[in-house]
């Protein structure tokens, strides 16, 4: 056969069957998959603002760090993709290595709390979870690993209260907004923000939802469900597919007024290249961070390009920062059988070269 | 519904008069019709499928495999068609191409309804199904009222007559917008076309080309998600999606004012006044939380540990090869900066990262 296409009747036919085998079993498998929980690490609750939860996560064996690790996390999904299951959790592999490791969980905003905004998230919540280990740890400052939009809070807080954070880790964060390739901050730049959150108050997740899906239409809209008939006849697989869907969409409404001023600031304004920060009428200067960074982007990912994250190279204030890029994109670098290897050893051996002393 | 675990008898013999159905219209050869040997009536099966499953589907699987076996298998079972088509016979890239727009703008909008339904808000799963059962509302009410919108607003309904005139004139803003953003879409989707012809003929020659219906839907994929990315970059696709988005807001605000109108009427606590309160709670517990922070916070800066003092520490060395392969150190550069308050007012603003020296590596 001459042309692109290198196939006959029959082996469509035997795709087709193949297909057809995998619905058989999917009629089997399905109705025996429990629904899929999440969490696979115990956790015990530590500290709380309102519906904030600090939550100290609790390993096959007691940590040989003495210094707390604060994970914060985006606002825009939740937390638990850090922990999401054994074989595919962060913290595990963070405990594992012997670091005391803490999650900050920004729970489910409720329209009563439309009006927090950033100054309420970085200096009432991070910095109360910070004070609250300090006081528990008896140490001066903490380590603190920020992740996505939790990465851009914790380099803030870092600028703004960098006595407390004796390390910082950041994770697919990002720091310029106005990357070419940027395709959400394209979109935000022309969004009439005030008009959006007078307009809605809290921004539903459902709208968050379609915006991210439609980074990738084609791919997360459809490839990906036919990649779900695929693994029909796998109960592993299926239950994987399920979770991960579940995080997805799991995703928290987000208080208005914070969003107003993310949007504003830094998707707009880029304000952490430009300048021009403010939380709580206090300037944030990247030349502030002044504590080790190790700055961790995905090489492979279309939420944070890894140039996003890269433009902190050389506008902190610290003489130690390195940069670690991981093969995989923004949801592989938590999950992948990779990222489980790599990430978590990587992380703590760059914190051990900085603290020796075992602490 | 009839569980398969209960009844699997049910689903072989469906499975097996598909797979007869199917095998006879292979056996008719390459030459038979398409739709006999490769095009199986996928909405038909899927829709069975996912019947079948039912209410013995746990709950967090319900909305995938409704994707699965609705949008996403519509496509699979689209392109199959067109491999069909093809099968065993020599092609060329501009044919399989053609066969494959022909095949997707039969499907007239239809076929982009996953998309489309999800930024009209339009259908279950939508992010604000509210704004289209209004405005199904609101286009019933324009058409029983066209003339009288249309008239001078005054006397003592002169304000709210204002105010729905106002209102039909953002709804078909609205429209406007959302129009100009799917022509946005159907644009994306006309150059993916061009790119599926011409990741086609990369695979022409022997050894490279494409095995199977999935084959080809993947590499549409591909081509459809470089033609899309292409077009949202854009500054006007940002402009079109900014006014389109501008104008969902601005709707959405004029019916919520509307509700608040009735809602008052009768007495009944508005969102407005409930933000109110909300907002003065909040005020009042940052204030308090500013106070409290000031009564008790201790004056100079934490002593910070010596041991992240770079001078103290060796450059960064890694542990292991791959710990030296992973890993990039930055070098060092020094740092110029004067002692740090534990907080800065805005008026003593540093400057700005911008105004620094370039980044001196990466």
């Amino acid at each position: 056969m001459k042309g692109p296409l290198g196939f006959s009747a029959d082996d469509l036919l035997q795709e087709t069957l193949a297909l057809q085998r995998k619905l058989a079993e999917g009629l089997k498998i399905l109705p025996g998959v429990d629904d899929v929980g999440y969490g696979a690490t115990a956790r015990e609750e530590v500290w709380r603002d309102g519906r904030v939860v600090l939550y100290r996560f609790v390993g096959d064996k007691p940590p040989t760090k003495r210094v707390p690790l604060l994970i914060v996390y985006a606002l825009v999904n939740r937390p638990y993709m850090v922990d999401l299951q054994a074989d595919r959790s962060l913290v595990r592999g963070l405990l594992a290595q012997g670091e005391d490791v803490y999650v900050l969980d920004w729970g489910y905003p409720d329209r009563s709390e439309r009006y927090l905004t950033l100054e309420d998230y970085l200096l009432r919540f991070i910095d109360g979870a910070v004070d609250a280990l300090r006081k528990q740890a008896d140490v001066p400052a903490i380590d603190v690993l920020g992740v996505c939009q939790g990465g851009t809070f914790s380099l803030c807080y870092a600028a703004l209260r960098g006595e407390k954070v004796r390390n910082l880790v950041t994770m697919v964060t990002p720091v310029d907004f106005h990357t070419p390739d940027n395709m959400l901050s394209s979109w935000a730049r022309t969004l009439d923000v005030d008009l959006l959150v007078d307009t809605v108050g809290n921004i539903p997740a459902d709208l968050m939802n379609a915006s991210y899906l439609m980074l990738k239409p084609f791919r997360l809209n459809l490839q990906k469900y036919v990649g779900l008939l695929d693994i029909l006849d796998d109960k592993q697989a299926l239950e994987d597919f399920l979770r991960m869907e579940k995080w997805i969409f799991d995703s928290p409404d987000l208080a208005g007024e914070a969003f107003r001023e993310f949007v504003t600031q830094f998707y707009q304004r880029n304000g952490l290249i430009e300048g021009g920060i403010e939380i709580g009428g206090e300037a944030v200067d990247l030349a502030a961070v002044d504590m080790p960074v190790l700055n961790i982007y995905a090489e492979q990912d279309h939420l944070v390009p890894p140039a996003s994250s890269r433009a902190l190279a050389g506008r902190i204030g610290s003489d130690d920062y390195s940069e670690l890029g991981f093969r995989g994109g923004h949801i592989g670098i938590y999950v992948s059988g990779r990222a489980q290897r790599e990430v978590p050893a990587a992380i703590h051996r760059w914190l051990d070269e900085r603290n020796g002393d075992g602490r | 519904m009839t569980n398969p675990a209960d009844d699997p008898a049910q689903a072989r013999r469906y499975w097996d008069a598909w797979s007869q159905a199917l095998q006879h219209g292979a056996a008719a050869g390459p030459a038979a019709p398409a739709a006999a040997t490769a095009s199986p009536d996928w909405s038909q099966a899927l829709g069975w499928w996912r019947n079948v499953l039912g209410d013995a589907m746990p709950a967090d699987a319900r909305a995938p495999v409704g994707m699965a076996s609705g949008p996403a298998a519509d496509w699979l079972g689209l392109m199959q068609g067109v491999a069909g088509r093809f099968a065993g016979r020599d092609s060329n890239s501009a044919d399989v191409a053609g066969a494959w727009r022909e095949a997707v703008q039969g499907q007239g909008d239809g076929i982009l309804q996953w998309v489309l339904g999800s930024l009209r808000g339009g259908v279950a799963g939508g992010f604000d199904p509210w704004l289209q059962q209004s405005a199904q509302l609101l286009e019933q009410w324009q058409r029983d009222s066209a003339p009288w919108l249309d008239m001078p607003a005054f006397g003592v309904t002169r304000n709210h007559q204002s105010r729905w005139q106002a209102l039909t004139r953002l709804q078909q803003d609205y429209q406007a917008r959302s129009q100009a953003y799917l022509e946005q879409l159907r644009a994306a989707l006309e150059q993916a076309f061009g790119r599926f012809e011409s990741k086609l003929s990369e695979h022409e020659a022997l050894g490279s080309q494409l095995t199977s219906a999935r084959a080809m839907f993947d590499l549409w994929i591909e081509a459809a998600e470089e033609a899309y990315s292409a077009i949202a970059l854009s500054n006007e696709f940002g402009e079109i999606y900014g006014d389109f988005a501008n104008a969902h807001m601005r709707l959405r605000a004029a019916l919520q004012g509307e509700v608040e109108q009735i809602a008052s009427q009768y007495g009944m606590p508005t969102r407005s006044e409930m933000d109110a309160a909300h907002k003065r709670i909040a005020e009042l517990e940052r204030a308090v939380r500013r106070l409290v922070a000031a009564a008790g916070k201790p004056t100079g800066e934490t002593p910070r540990e010596p041991a992240r003092k770079a001078a103290d520490k060796p450059a960064q060395t890694a542990k292991s090869a791959a710990a030296k392969k992973a890993v990039k150190v930055t070098p060092a550069k020094k740092s110029t900066r004067p002692a740090r308050p534990a907080a800065r007012p805005v008026a003593k603003k540093t400057p700005t990262s911008a105004a620094r020296p370039a980044r001196k590596s990466k």
